[in-house]
């Protein structure tokens, strides 16, 4: 599997039942508790180390339509992207792919998503924990 | 340490459009020949130049002021995005200041294709993945202004037809016709809830100033000298959110345009309520009401109910974008920032014909853009 960049998500092996679900690599600061995407080494407010962290979900913050792209975009228009927030703490955005409307305060998971050119990029569905019985 | 004033002594434009026959070459040219004439001097009066472009050749100052003559003083570059002509600026007042220079040349030039502006500083990864779409950003910004506050689509679509009421006899606009709520409301959407008038469109102008020390301009007899009270330039913080960032904080965020107005106000010694005219980074209609806030123009909720009031009309208490702002004049990227001064020029010596502010005596300018830079200049006549 082969991401359009490999910092950016952890597990989610296609088919490989021993790998977690997908997740965004995102990183905690030790000393004020930030969360970053993508990760990075040191806090830029407060210049302490971060550790590694994963974020599988999320609820849908925003939302927009994108109609018309401009050049270097792999994803077929028309396209959504939103905002989402990850603990109350962070804001990502990310490509929205549903076949039901999604609503603002949804929860959303990190899927898969193949780019034009055959990689990947990480995108948000809807949730599927609340499936019922 | 004697800090020397600075003082506009003389401000030139090339109208802002789309000249596909004309050279970014011979627009920086016009300009700054405009700008020197103004003040009444020749180029090789001027002790150094600063000149801001983003997509253009390497040299681009130096092959502008090829136009001019060949003054032999140092020619410095500049470039940050939508910021660039105001970094322009704000290097020219800080020599002035120092002393180390009396009479410095800023000139702003672009020429940019239609269309989306290509390089905003998107990682690949971003823009294969369809992220990297400067209109997004400014859509889900302008979804939150609607969410917070009382602002609704027809608020967004009333700034636009403000400015484009203001452009109309603005003849250095691109846009000079007025526009209804409801064209543009019914307008081609760009990212919801943006439609195309309410989105500036990236093109081709140049504007020109010649800085001088208030000592130098007295001896010169400047007429009407404008004065450069404050100025300020800051950069991204780790609580901003800004073009190009893939993620930001959900609480606690920070300004930088709001950052940018404090340094400036402070620099001037002066307060919102002393402002009398402003052109600000009108991107698209969300930013025109989200700095209303943040140069202190209204309360944080209040941003539609003072759009509302009539009062940032021409012909109100406190006119934002007189000149019709970047919605109705384009943004030529390496220009906008020095167009806006020419503007304000204008009002501040009572020049500015039927778009006239009257007894307009405090005007503010304010840039910010990707990368993340503001700059927000006070000037006094």
């Amino acid at each position: 599997v082969s991401f359009v960049l490999a910092d950016l998500v952890v597990g989610g092996g296609e088919g490989d039942i021993a790998m977690p679900p997908l997740g965004l690599r995102i990183s905690r600061c030790d000393g004020c508790e930030r969360l970053e995407f993508p990760s990075i080494p040191t806090c830029p407010a407060c210049g302490s180390e971060t550790d590694l962290d994963t974020a599988s979900t999320g609820v849908l913050g925003g939302f927009t339509s994108v109609l018309h792209a401009p050049p270097g975009v792999l994803v077929e228009i028309p396209y959504d992207i939103g905002v989402v927030l990850i603990r109350d703490k962070l804001c990502i955005l990310g490509l929205l792919v549903t076949d039901s409307p999604l609503a603002i305060g949804d929860e959303v998971e990190v899927t898969p998503y193949r780019l034009g050119d055959g990689h990947l990029t990480f995108a948000f569905r809807a949730s599927r924990q609340d499936v019922g019985p | 340490v004697t800090i020397e004033n600075v003082v506009i002594a003389g401000v030139g434009i090339h109208p802002f459009g789309r000249f596909p026959d004309i050279t970014y070459r011979e627009l920086g040219a016009h300009a700054a020949s405009e700008a020197l004439l103004d003040a009444g001097i020749t180029i090789g009066e001027a002790d150094m130049a600063f000149v801001a472009n983003v997509g253009s050749e390497m040299a681009k100052g130096q092959n502008v002021i090829e136009h001019l003559g060949r003054p032999g003083f140092p020619i410095i570059n500049v470039e940050a995005a939508c910021a660039s002509s105001a970094s322009a600026l704000y290097l020219g007042a800080q020599m002035i200041r120092s002393g180390s220079s009396e009479v410095v040349l800023c000139i702003g030039v672009e020429e940019a294709p239609r269309g989306f502006i290509a390089a905003s500083g998107y990682e690949a990864w971003q823009i294969k993945s369809g992220l990297g779409v400067n209109p997004v950003y400014f859509a889900l910004q302008a979804q939150e202004l609607l969410a917070e506050t009382d602002a609704t689509v027809e608020d967004l679509a009333d700034v636009s037809v403000k400015n484009h009421t203001h452009a109309i006899d603005n003849v250095n606009a691109m846009f000079r016709k007025a526009v209804s709520r409801e064209e543009v409301l019914g307008g081609r959407l760009v990212c919801p809830p943006l439609t195309l008038l309410m989105l500036c469109a990236p093109n081709s102008g140049a504007a020109a100033v010649v800085l001088m020390s208030e000592t130098v301009a007295r001896k010169r007899k400047i007429e009407q000298p404008i004065h450069v009270q404050g100025i300020s330039l800051v950069s991204r913080s780790p609580d901003d959110w800004f073009v190009p960032a893939p993620s930001f904080r959900a609480h606690g965020r920070t300004s930088l345009s709001e950052r940018a107005a404090s340094v400036a106000y402070e620099e001037a010694g002066i307060g919102p309520e002393d402002i009398d005219i402003v052109e600000c980074q009108d991107t698209d209609a969300g930013s025109e009401l989200i700095a209303y806030r943040d140069l202190g123009l209204c309360a944080r909720g209040d941003e539609a109910r003072l759009l509302r009031s009539g009062a940032t009309w021409i012909g109100g208490s406190l006119p934002v974008n007189p000149s019709g702002g970047l919605l109705s004049k384009g943004e030529p990227l390496g220009a906008s920032g020095l167009g806006q001064v020419f503007d304000l020029v204008a009002q501040l010596r009572g020049q500015a014909g039927s778009r006239q502010v009257p007894d307009a005596r405090t005007g503010v300018g304010h840039v910010m853009g990707a990368g993340h830079n503001a700059s927000v200049v006070v000037l006094q006549k």
